[in-house]
């Protein structure tokens, strides 16, 4: 296995859900993340640590997404965030996106990166070309502005109970120190 | 918006944070309310992830359950088959005929079955210049 295809396997599963994200069909985000591995096999590995090469790939990914959108094949825009939304799963799940897609651009990025994906502030800032600083105060805003939005839902999200993890679901912070 | 939270946003990151700011982070009421809103908001992305990577359920439920539906199905539908059957033969079932009768017939003689005289005898013979080789030409 070259290091192309390990690359490929342990990051395809990390740009696809941040991909889908943003462009929100999941076949497009398939071809999305086709076209982002295709790039880079095409211009090789760069010479740099995992995190390097992890915000390296984010960044292309970031890009491709943001031209796709800016093309204006995204999906159509959702709706408003509900008042009041009924406590069942998809509700729930569809108030969150709606409140995701309301967010300026890098806020969202930065949120999605962090939350669906699990990178570190360090490899978001090399992804999203900005410094620690602004992705501690963006993410922040990006948490506030949310939190105000889904502020019914959260306290029924709440309901369920919640469970303290300090790691996203794609973290990647125990690979990269082991 | 109050950016001492940040502080909270970097914790619940897994970055690394200066314990006193943390410390007077949390001493606020709305920085705890803050804390458990951004864990909740996390709980809901993973369980929007949850869903999304979750196999798709058949209609029928589990392989388990839709066996013992079609199980009980065919239990019901023999039993009721049987206990129909008790009840209603003597409706439903005709009273038998009486079996027809099977004569045997002996084939007829015939006389063309005996073996016509012959009227012409071909006779074989070798050639005389006939030799015999080997090799199939």
């Amino acid at each position: 296995m070259t290091d192309v295809d390990r690359f490929y396997a342990d990051h395809r599963e990390g740009v696809f859900r941040y991909l889908r994200r943003i462009v929100g069909e999941a076949e497009a985000a398939r071809d999305l993340t086709q076209e982002v591995f295709l790039r880079v096999s095409r211009a090789g590995l760069p010479e740099s640590t995992d995190v390097g090469r992890r915000a390296w790939v984010f960044r292309i990914a970031r890009n491709l997404a943001l031209n796709h959108v800016r093309d204006g094949r995204r999906r159509p825009a959702a709706e408003g965030v509900p008042d009041r939304p009924t406590p069942g799963t998809q509700e729930l799940g569809a108030a969150l996106r709606s409140a995701i897609d309301a967010l300026p651009a890098l806020e969202r990025d930065l949120f999605l990166l962090r939350e669906v994906v699990g990178l570190r502030y360090d490899e978001m800032a090399a992804a999203c070309d900005v410094s620690v600083e602004t992705v501690r105060s963006r993410l922040h805003q990006a948490r506030t502005a949310l939190r105000a939005a889904l502020g019914v839902t959260l306290d029924v999200r709440g309901q369920r109970g919640v469970r303290c993890s300090t790691a996203g679901p794609g973290s990647t912070r125990d690979r990269s120190e082991r | 918006m109050d950016a001492s939270h940040e502080i909270l946003d970097a914790f619940i990151d897994g970055e690394t944070v200066d314990p006193a700011t943390l410390k007077q982070a949390l001493s606020d009421p709305a920085g705890r309310d803050y804390l458990i809103d951004a864990w909740l908001l996390r709980g809901m992305v993973q369980d929007e992830i949850a869903t999304e990577n979750a196999p798709p359920q058949s209609r029928g439920g589990s392989p388990v359950r839709s066996w013992l539906i079609a199980a009980s199905i065919a239990g019901a539908c023999l039993v009721g088959g049987y206990f129909a059957g008790a009840k209603f033969a003597h409706v439903i079932v005709p009273a038998p005929e009486p079996a027809p009768q099977i004569e045997s017939v002996a084939p007829p003689q015939r006389p063309s079955s005996v073996v016509p005289a012959a009227t012409r005898v071909i006779r074989l013979e070798l050639d005389p210049n006939w030799k015999a080789s080997t090799g199939g030409r």
